[in-house]
């Protein structure tokens, strides 16, 4: 090998953060940010909303106790206590539409929101004057109580989302699950199984469990940021994969298999709509959790909760990835913002899978 | 004149600015052709919530001050149930009834004006799980749960006096439901400063009353609901009973009275007085009205 053919070797010339030896190895675990520097920038001015899996709670948390203008379409009204306000699951993300596990999920609220699309099997009732929304089961997690307002929640409901999308900047979008249970009527897809746990009756005729593939992912992230970008052509979309295992597959495989194919899924269809579309931006959650070393502090006993440690490297990463100078904060805190209208203190994180297994379990006490 | 005055029935009015109406009326019931008075006692912001303390087992002193103005009450306890000399004497002389007294009492509207009506100015609507007339706006929901939890925690103060009332003796008690809201949007924006749509500030009222319907009926006290009578096709009052956007027109409190006469009328057995009777039948018997400490017969 003479010495002008080994100058031309392409690696050569690779930056820093493109070889493990320089950018991961030896290096202090808080400096390690996964991400080139992004054209996409979060200002005090900047209105952002998120939504997806319970790790999506996150970003709102930390949004808010960042001083940034988190964008609320749906806030809590504001004599409701912070119990009340949470109990009716008020901000917790940008509008009340709860736990966003699969794509198809989002896909599917976007287009409810612009009413192109209407689930036939989506209301329930227990029997005993509570109606629930299967689409947002623990919305309220006592029901409504009746059908004429759970429907007419439902329709303010999206009305906010449609505001939300028409008029946000950013919205950072968590990917969780790539299993779910969808309608054999009409192909609408739940957050929850009905009828285990909190609503609905199940029943193998009307609901059928679907494991996603890559090429469905990315073609509904594909169809629900080109229906955004009809709505709000300016909008801008953090795509992010969330680190936290499934708490259950309904595949014939080990739950550790099971995760790491969906959350393959996920990262590959982040990855592919990142590249198609100039609007969407990936941000690496996933990799800062699992992929840093230290699985050990990051995740608890459990193996499975991220701990305040990895939520606050991930924080990290995102606010020196997107943010804005602590100074420009400093003055958006004292400055009131559409989001200041959602005053909810954050009670922990609200996610719908949790309780739905809790739910299970408790029944199941109860059987014996 | 004055005889008759001094023997006509009385009926206790107490409570907020909704008991003015009734000031001073004087007719005969139309059931029984006795004379009827009302004695009406306003008490200034008087609400749902601050008329007993559940906490300290105490009622606001205006309200007691009211009753013991009116004689009902002395040291703590019903006078028309009183076996002492004195309560006795002070009956007689001031020709209170034999029969427990006609309580009516007229709260809830500053509750729901005060601390309501604010709440959903023109930005929410809300849906209550029972049939109502009026439209649902295009408007943020409040969830029925949180409106009912605001409700019922405005009444139980209310519902727990009226029970220590009914223990105390007092068991012809009448709560007047809250009179229907003025149509006329201007004098609410003038009243309060904010504007709250006529189907929602009348939807509150209908729901406060349900309410507090349920928990009078629970408790085993009589409402007195003249909506039927005085609001129309839609449910909204009707021009005729408006007085000042506030309260109902005197011919609407009158018409409030005959209801409770007839309901009082129906319920004839609540006005028995067994330790007046007793009394009575005591002095018919050439003996003293009340019997002495020792049990003998003076």
């Amino acid at each position: 090998m003479n010495r002008s053919a080994k100058s031309s070797c392409p690696y050569f010339d690779l930056p820093d953060s493109s070889r493990w030896d320089r950018i991961m190895a030896g290096r202090p675990l808080l400096e390690i940010n996964p991400h080139l520097p992004s054209r996409l920038k979060i200002t005090p001015a900047t209105r952002v909303g998120s939504g997806g899996s319970c790790f999506a709670q996150n970003i709102t948390t930390a949004l808010r106790n960042r001083g940034y203008n988190y964008f609320v379409t749906e806030a809590a009204p504001p004599f409701l206590s912070n119990d009340d306000a949470i109990k009716n699951s008020y901000g917790i993300f940008s509008a009340r539409y709860g736990n966003l596990y699969t794509p198809l999920q989002w896909l599917q609220l976007i287009q409810r929101s612009m009413g192109s699309f209407a689930p036939r099997d989506q209301f329930w009732s227990d029997g005993k004057g509570r109606f629930f929304d299967l689409m947002r089961p623990r919305i309220k997690p006592q029901g409504f109580s009746s059908q004429l307002e759970m429907k007419a929640d439902e329709r303010q409901h999206l009305r906010a989302v449609k505001a939300l999308f028409e008029q946000v900047d950013v919205f950072v979008f968590t990917l969780g699950l790539t299993e779910g249970w969808q309608s054999t009527v009409d192909g609408a897809i739940y957050p929850t199984c009905p009828g285990c746990g909190s609503a609905g009756d199940f029943d193998t005729s009307r609901y059928v469990f679907r494991n996603f593939s890559v090429a469905e992912t990315t073609d509904h992230l594909s169809q629900a940021i080109k229906l955004l970008v009809l709505l709000n052509p300016a909008i801008n979309v953090i795509l992010t994969v969330s680190p936290v295992p499934l708490i259950a597959t309904m595949e014939q495989r080990h739950v550790l298999q099971a995760t790491t194919y969906s959350k393959s899924v996920l990262r590959v269809a982040a990855e592919q709509t990142a590249l198609a579309f100039d609007n969407v931006h990936y941000f690496a959650s996933f990799e800062i959790i699992t992929g840093t070393g230290n699985t050990q502090s990051y995740f608890a006993d459990d193996r499975r909760s991220v701990t305040q440690d990895g939520i606050e490297h991930v924080m990290k990463c995102f606010f020196e990835l997107y943010g804005a100078s602590e100074s420009s904060r400093h003055i958006e805190r004292n400055t009131p913002t559409i989001a200041s209208s959602a005053t909810v203190q954050n009670a922990g994180i609200i996610c719908d899978e949790e309780e739905f297994f809790r739910a299970v379990a408790e029944a199941r006490e109860g059987e014996r | 004149m004055p005889e008759v005055a001094q023997s006509a029935l009385p009926i206790f009015v107490i409570g907020d600015s909704h008991a003015l109406p009734f000031k001073n009326m004087f007719f005969r019931d139309r059931w029984t052709g006795q004379w009827v008075t009302v004695r009406s006692k306003y008490i200034s912001g008087l609400t749902a919530h601050d008329f007993f303390s559940p906490a300290t087992r105490e009622f606001l002193p205006s309200v007691i001050a009211c009753l013991e103005y009116e004689g009902l009450i002395r040291d703590g306890g019903a006078t028309h149930l009183s076996r002492n000399e004195i309560d006795f004497s002070i009956a007689q002389a001031s020709g209170l009834p034999v029969t427990p007294p006609l309580l009516l009492f007229t709260v809830g509207d500053i509750d729901i004006r005060g601390t309501m009506l604010p709440m959903f100015g023109d930005q929410y609507d809300f849906v209550p799980p029972f049939e109502l007339p009026y439209p649902l706006l295009d408007r943020q929901i409040i969830p029925w749960d949180i409106v009912a939890g605001v409700i019922e925690s405005r009444l139980r103060p209310f519902v727990e006096g009226l029970k220590q009332l009914q223990i105390a003796g007092f068991n012809r008690l009448y709560v007047q439901l809250v009179v229907p809201p003025t149509a006329n949007e201007e004098r609410i924006r003038q009243l309060h400063g904010i504007h709250c749509p006529l189907s929602v500030r009348t939807k509150l009222v209908s729901s406060f009353n349900r309410i507090l319907t349920e928990a009078m009926e629970a408790i085993g006290v009589t409402t007195i609901d003249i909506w039927p009578q005085v609001t129309g096709a839609e449910g909204y009052l009707l021009p005729d009973y408006e007085l000042d956007g506030v309260h109902l027109s005197p011919k609407a409190a009158r018409m409030q009275l005959e209801q409770l006469l007839e309901l009082a009328v129906n319920c004839l057995w609540e006005s028995v007085n067994h330790v007046r009777y007793e009394m009575f039948y005591r002095m018919a018997c050439g003996l003293a009205p009340i019997e002495s400490e020792t049990g003998s017969v003076s």
